[in-house]
């Protein structure tokens, strides 16, 4: 039924939140990461009719922490279980919802301290976040509205059409300080602004990126509603990526369940304002998430990207004025209206107000999506909440910003994290991944991966990205292949700059971020592969010999047994000896060595 | 009216007018490669770039494009400072690292102080700069025939599915529009062969003379709205029947 | 024929008093042309046994010209002053349509530049009327 009004809005969020009064409400994680939450889900339900126990179990979204997945949580009693088994449903119903007593190996194991925890609010790497974005990450159903409304969804937007101005509700965002999340950090406000001050009989809203939509596809809905409100719009598309099944097919749900309930579409909550809602999807390529590019998707064109003349606010999608902005932004947007712009600002720094989802990964103890105040220090990431680096290595550096972002090293620990700061350093918030790399990686091979991953990606447009990125990533495989000389490092930094100067879109101008960050800081590295012919990382493999360190051998023959070429020698207990003719320097007997006695020579 | 500091003067121009236009009107050249007036800007090439900032800016000037940024008052723009220029020869040297063989572009980047280029030369003899020019003019004619496939450096011009192009009217703009000779045509009195596609001429009714592919005739008839017939003969025939007929008339009148 | 152009000037043709000397189509082609370089010239008289006989042929800078009809890029546009149509050189393409299209052969093709070429009344000064001898081409 269609919801006429606010009145009627607050009473389904009221029925909402009563429909599970007097059962126990059991969350068991589906998000796209972790397999075999629908397995658990039906374990716990039959152990609970059997048992005669009065069960609600619900699916909850991503928690961004897959790799504790599946998850299982009682809200009512804050109790977060991870890496659930089917076979662990009869304790679950009966131990852990009986009597609140969670077994060791269903707690949540500290990085950092090997402490367990069972309550969330415990949980170092969960209670040390600032979740705002991802408010209702895993405490609610992203395929189920009545999940959404319960927790508040659609509340702000109901807010804003009843009883603010559109220009109210743009002063409010600007006053907020609200930075779009998609990577450049421009003013939310000022765009909208621009995009209502733009002539035009019609207007767009559109929702970029993908990640949110997977999480609370409700509360991104909710921003575009407010952000059409407030720039004008009658016309809105949620663009995804087609490959992210999983995300499409909430979106889709999503548009159509609050459409039927009157929380889009023809006059939304019984106002005047309308607003219909398209999904409409694009490919999986890097360069389709760039903003003119997604609007020429839409548009049904190629997607590449176009000279920012005039903006899309002004003459966007089919020529109209056109307000696009990331799915986290639009996910901020209905707290910010709702709890005030001085609310928001009390996180964050003064530039750059609230939080930001960074997605932590590589050589890490904990990694997966962690929302921090902006200003937050790599250090603090990296080891508070990330737990430190992996295994017995020591940190070399961390990619910050995604596949264009900047490689900052120890002496960056305590950066910042935040456009400006960043940007000093040669990094970027970018896609907000950060990527840990340990002391057996070679900046000099990641620029190599990363330049040749985005030579692939460019889409041609432009001369700088297109033939640049491939001479960039020419001069860098050589160098990795021992073929490299001193006249290269020059000739990388020049070239590298004019293709971050010259280039047409974002791509382009970020691409060439990691070569120069890594001859910034790893100079050292670089002159040791041109010049001595040595990757001091031990990563590229023409440049590597591996030695076992006497002193430091067991002699306990794991890495013997990994060695795919069987270039390692010696008997149980007695040094083992790698013979440099057969040794092909893969590295796997480095992974494998307990006591760290395979060295670089 | 719009009066900006372009290279040290000062130049007058109106609203919705680019850089380039500006430039071009006050007689400072900036080498382009993939604009045309006929055409939308493409901003692909970025030969066209210059380093632009308004007059009360601290901060540095911005590297622009010329060929779409507007003219804005109160504007400095330098169209050949170092950074435009080491810009420019980066996009040459590129460029001719690509297309090793186009005269063209030698000669362009000769004159721009790059003689050879300084990375590793392709060697699969394309000409083809990927300025998308020939894909707009076919575009712009509304023919739609060709266009770019692949991306990246793999990208290039081709007829769908690279087979022969369904929708070409062998009109030759994209060949002649091409700014390298890249696009390729075989022609004599009675045919012409380009992308795949075999088309007979249309001769002059008098001389004999080819005029046009007979699909251009009726593409070309469709959109002005004139009949099929009004293209039958050379400019040469067509003014000595013009000329005929008006000493006839002066004739009779006499 | 054409419409009244912002100067209120017009070329008028007498070819009574023409001899069909050619000094227009010289004055045309050198106004044309580079120096040293003369280009073909964009009128023609034609001989037809001497005066009063002879006539002039130009561009009639028709009301609706087949010739702007059929250009796909319009490259070329009346100019506002003279009232010519004249061939925008940037913007055409050099697809020749406009040259089949015209009626009266007033629009050839620049076998070197590969554009469009027809009268563009000198911008308002047209040199084969300056230089007629015979005042058989004014401008007023
Ligand atoms: C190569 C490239 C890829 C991008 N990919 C994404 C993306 O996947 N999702 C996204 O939201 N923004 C992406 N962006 C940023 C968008 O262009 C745009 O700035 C952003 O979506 C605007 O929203 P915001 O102002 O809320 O940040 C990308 C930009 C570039 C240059
Ligand atoms: S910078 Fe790269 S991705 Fe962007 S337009 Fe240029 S070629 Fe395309
Ligand atoms: S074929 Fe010629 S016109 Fe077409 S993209 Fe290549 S260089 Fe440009
Ligand atoms: S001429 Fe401006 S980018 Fe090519």
């Amino acid at each position: 039924m269609k919801l006429d009004g606010r009145e009627a809005f607050s009473r389904a969020g009221e029925a909402a939140r009563g429909r599970d009064a007097g059962r126990t409400v059991v969350r068991v994680c589906r998000g796209g990461g972790c397999r075999g939450g629908a397995a658990v889900a039906a374990a716990i339900e039959s152990t609970a009719r059997e048992a005669g126990t009065v069960l609600a179990v619900r699916s909850a979204g991503c928690h961004g922490c897959c790799d504790l997945g599946p998850v299982v949580t009682v809200p009512a009693a804050g109790l977060f279980l991870a890496g659930v088994k089917p076979a662990d449903a009869p304790e679950i119903v009966t131990k852990v919802i009986g009597a609140g007593e969670v077994p060791d190996r269903l707690a949540v194991k500290d990085a950092a301290t090997k402490k367990r925890f069972a309550r969330e609010a415990e949980i170092p790497f969960l209670a040390g976040q600032t979740r705002i974005g991802l408010r209702n990450a895993g405490r609610i159903d992203p395929a189920d509205l009545d999940d959404a409304i319960a927790a508040g969804t659609y509340g702000a937007a109901a807010k804003a059409l009843t009883t603010m101005t559109p220009e109210q509700v743009i002063a409010v965002i600007e006053a907020s300080g609200l930075r779009g999340r998609g990577g450049a950090g421009f003013s939310t406000g000022l765009k909208w602004r621009a995009c209502r001050e733009a002539t035009g009989d019609d207007r767009f809203a559109v929702a970029n990126g993908t990640v949110l939509l997977e999480i609370d596809p409700h509360a991104v809905l909710e921003g575009l509603l407010i952000a059409a409100y407030a720039v004008g719009a009658h016309e809105g598309f949620v663009f995804a990526r087609a490959d992210s099944a999983r995300a499409v097919a909430l979106v889709k749900g999503a548009i159509e369940t609050a459409t039927a309930r009157g929380l889009l579409g023809e006059r939304i909550l019984g106002t005047d304002f309308s607003f219909t809602v398209r999904l409409a999807l694009g490919g999986s390529e890097f360069v389709c998430g760039e903003s003119t590019a997604v609007l020429r998707a839409i548009e049904g064109l190629v997607p590449e990207p176009r000279v920012k003349y005039p903006r899309s606010a002004e003459r966007g999608l089919f020529g109209r004025p056109t307000v696009l902005d990331n799915s986290e932004t639009l996910a901020l947007v209905p707290v910010v209206v709702a709890r005030g712009p001085e609310e928001f600002r009390k996180v964050g720094t003064a530039e750059s107000p609230g939080t930001k989802v960074l997605n932590l990964g590589g050589r890490v103890r904990q990694g997966g999506l962690f929302e921090v105040p902006f200003g937050t220090t790599l250090r603090t990431l990296v080891f508070g909440l990330g737990g430190g680096v992996a295994g017995k290595r020591r940190f070399k550096a961390a990619m910050v910003g995604g596949p264009s972002g900047g490689i900052l090293g120890e002496a960056d620990l305590d950066t910042p994290l935040d456009y400006g700061p960043l940007a000093a350093r040669g990094a970027i918030v970018g896609s907000g991944n950060v990527m840990v790399m340990d002391d057996h990686s070679c900046p000099v091979d990641v620029a190599r991966y990363f330049t040749h991953s985005l030579a692939a990606e460019s889409c041609g447009k432009c001369v700088p990205c297109r033939e640049g990125l491939h001479h960039l990533a020419e001069i860098l495989t050589r160098i990795t292949l021992g073929e490299g000389t001193p006249a290269d490092l020059p000739r990388l930094r020049a070239l590298a700059r004019v293709v971050a100067d010259a280039s047409l879109c974002g791509l382009g101008k970020t691409a060439p971020n990691v070569v120069l960050s890594t001859l910034d800081r790893f100079e050292a590295e670089y002159r040791a592969h041109v010049e001595d012919r040595k990757c001091p990382g031990g990563v590229c493999r023409a440049l590597t010999k591996f030695e076992i360190d006497t002193d430091l051998c067991e002699g306990c023959q794991a890495c013997q047994k990994v060695c795919p070429t069987g270039a390692i020698s010696g008997a149980k207990k007695q040094p083992h000896r790698i013979d440099p003719e057969i040794c092909t320097a893969c590295g796997m007997c480095r992974t494998k060595c307990k006591f760290d006695a395979i060295t670089v020579v | 009216m719009i009066a900006m500091d372009i290279d040290g003067r000062r130049v007058v121009t109106e609203e919705g007018r680019t850089l380039l236009d500006a430039a071009r009107e006050a007689g400072i050249d900036i080498p382009t490669l993939c604009h045309h007036e006929a055409l939308e800007p493409f901003g692909g090439c970025r030969l066209c770039v210059v380093e632009a900032a308004p007059a009360d800016s601290r901060g540095p000037a911005e590297l622009v494009i010329s060929c779409l940024a507007p003219a804005r008052d109160g504007l400095v723009v330098r169209t050949a400072s170092e950074r435009v220029k080491e810009a420019r020869r980066t996009v040459l040297d590129l460029l001719l690292a690509r297309c090793p063989t186009s005269d063209v572009i030698r000669r362009l980047a000769a004159e721009h102080g790059v003689p050879r280029t300084s990375f590793p030369e392709s060697t699969d003899g394309s000409k083809c700069i990927l300025c998308m020019l020939c894909e707009r003019v076919c575009a712009k004619i509304g023919a739609h025939a060709i266009g770019g496939a692949g991306k990246s450096r793999g990208k290039r011009i081709a007829a769908p599915f690279d087979l022969a192009a369904e929708d070409c009217i062998g009109c030759l703009a994209c060949a002649r529009i091409c700014p390298t000779g890249h696009i390729g045509y075989e022609e004599t009195d009675d045919e012409r062969k380009i992308w795949g596609r075999t088309f007979r001429m249309v001769k002059c009714e008098v001389t004999g003379r080819p005029l046009m592919t007979e699909e251009q005739r009726s593409f070309e008839a469709k959109r002005a709205g004139l009949p099929e017939d009004w293209f039958t003969k050379c400019p040469e025939s067509k003014r000595r029947e013009t000329a005929e007929t008006i000493a006839k008339a002066f004739e009779e009148v006499r | 024929m054409a419409k009244a152009a912002v100067n209120g000037k017009r070329l008028i043709v007498t070819p009574d008093r023409c001899t069909s000397c050619r000094t227009c189509e010289l004055a045309c082609s050198f106004r044309h042309g580079a120096p040293n370089r003369p280009a073909v010239p964009r009128l023609r008289t034609f001989d037809f046994g001497g005066p009063p006989k002879n006539v002039i042929l130009t561009c009639f800078q028709c009301d609706d010209a087949a010739c702007v009809r059929v250009c796909p890029v319009t490259a070329l546009v009346r100019s506002g002053e003279t009232g010519a149509i004249v061939v925008l050189e940037r913007r055409c393409i050099g697809c020749g349509s406009c040259a089949v299209a015209c009626p009266f052969g007033q629009i050839e093709m620049d076998p070197v530049k590969l554009l469009a070429r027809k009268c563009d009344l000198c911008g308002g000064d047209p040199a084969c009327a300056a230089f007629c001898p015979t005042k058989a081409l004014e401008y007023r």
